[in-house]
């Protein structure tokens, strides 16, 4: 018998798919990516206090958002809003970004349907990769996935492949 | 025939699937076109089912033209009908599970040895798994089943039929031989299929914890696969039976026809 390498449950031999988690048998699945060790990957900006959804931030007054797409020259001042998605949009699947960056080269680029979010507490901005495909760079430090990182006055966040310049108004 | 319908009688289920056997008898077939997330799965499948039909879940009512286009042009490329494979095993083997991997995979369900495989479209093709049980000790070569392939053609009004013997060697260890590509793709669909089924098998049993866990099994293989929307699907249904709540309507029906329609490259 063999032991199913993900989920241990054992199997004849020459079996291809394990019946319980289907795994790929003969190879153990696909091949996944290691953990590195903690102490090798940057640290996340830890959030302040007040940004814990405490409720201060709906006495804070929301600020727009100036984006600068460095490689097209495009321009597009996003009003206040508490939360803005940024991505690419899919008309068949219903996903509108409030910042689309189809026009950026956003398909060929590796930009995900829904990339990244960026989003108001507590009178700071803060920026979220929402799971892509191909990451969320700030400053060139790629962000882990579903953490939040605090943003500056002036930021180069890197979408995929394409760069932009976000500006705090 | 193509039904545009939420599957809910008013208390006629079986008159329903008489109708719809007669229908197949008189070479009527049906289709049934679900919109939404409230109709009738398990009716709709087994009403199709007797007249060579085949169920398409629709999310969106924006999508019904396409799905009307696509029913009706393969309407008109129709080259057999009523395609049946009679399997005749040996005393030396056995039936398993049968499916259908392409145009969808799905559970086909034996009638008398006869496997029904409905429409035969010009350019395209059906192909099938069919699980053959043998005795563990069978050694060297033996004929296990013969198959009989028949279908009505329109353009010839008549039936045509092809007949093939399967035989298999039997070893005591594997070989070393590469495993042809579309054979390895078609168990990997039918895996992921059967995952989803009995996802939802044991959640109709009564037991949560087996259900989400293979939920989670079924997304983790559709993010290996790319599908990532679907594996996102799974990845909420699964939270949701975890936390003791019912899976939503749309869910189900989204991973269940998903999975089924994921394209086979053979």
């Amino acid at each position: 018998m063999i032991d199913c390498p993900s989920c241990g449950k054992k199997h004849r031999p020459g079996t291809l798919f394990c019946t319980e988690c289907g795994v790929y048998l003969p190879t153990g699945g696909t091949l996944r990516t290691t953990p590195l060790p903690t102490d090798q990957l940057p640290k996340s900006p830890t959030m302040p206090p007040d940004a814990a959804g405490s409720g201060e931030e709906q006495q804070q007054p929301l600020r727009s958002l100036k984006v600068d797409m460095l490689e097209t020259g495009r321009q597009v001042d996003l009003p206040a809003a508490s939360e803005v998605l940024v991505g690419r949009k899919d008309i068949v699947h219903g996903i509108f970004p409030d910042l689309d960056l189809t026009p950026d080269g956003g398909l060929n680029k590796g930009v995900s349907r829904r990339h990244a979010k960026i989003f108001q507490r507590g009178g700071k901005f803060f920026i979220e990769d929402v799971g892509s495909a191909n990451g969320t760079f700030l400053n060139e430090q790629r962000l882990t996935p579903y953490l939040p990182y605090p943003l500056e006055e002036e930021n180069l966040i890197q979408i995929g492949q394409v760069q932009l310049r976000v500006t705090l108004q | 025939m193509i039904l545009l319908t939420d599957g809910h009688t008013y208390g006629d289920e079986e008159k329903c699937i008489a109708a719809a056997r007669k229908a197949g008898m008189d070479q009527i077939g049906i289709s049934a076109l679900g919109i939404g997330e409230d109709w009738n799965t398990e009716f709709l499948e087994e009403l199709v089912r007797h007249a060579e039909g085949t169920c398409t879940y629709i999310s969106h009512p924006r999508h019904v033209r396409q799905v009307l286009q696509k029913q009706i042009r393969g309407l008109s490329n129709l080259v057999a009908r009523d395609m049946q494979l009679r399997l005749n095993f040996t005393d030396k083997a056995s039936l398993g599970n049968a499916f259908t991997c392409f145009p969808e995979a799905n559970r086909l369900k034996p009638e008398d040895s006869v496997l029904n495989l409905g429409l035969l479209n010009r350019n395209s093709w059906v192909q099938l798994l069919v699980e053959v049980i043998v005795a563990p000790e069978l050694e060297g070569e033996h004929r296990l089943l013969d198959l009989e392939l028949s279908g009505m053609v329109p353009a010839l009004g008549k039936r045509e039929t092809a007949s093939f013997s399967l035989t298999g060697k039997f070893v005591e260890q594997p070989g070393e031989g590469q495993i042809p590509t579309a054979i390895i793709n078609a168990l990997s669909r039918i895996s992921l299929y059967r995952m989803q089924e009995q996802a939802w098998a044991a959640l109709d049993e009564g037991d949560p914890v087996e259900a989400s866990n293979k939920l989670k099994a079924v997304a983790t293989r559709l993010l290996d696969l790319g599908e990532n929307d679907l594996a996102r699907m799974a990845i909420v249904e699964a939270s949701r039976v975890s936390e003791g709540k019912q899976v939503t309507g749309k869910g189900r029906k989204t991973i269940t026809y998903g999975t089924r329609a994921l394209g086979i490259e053979s």
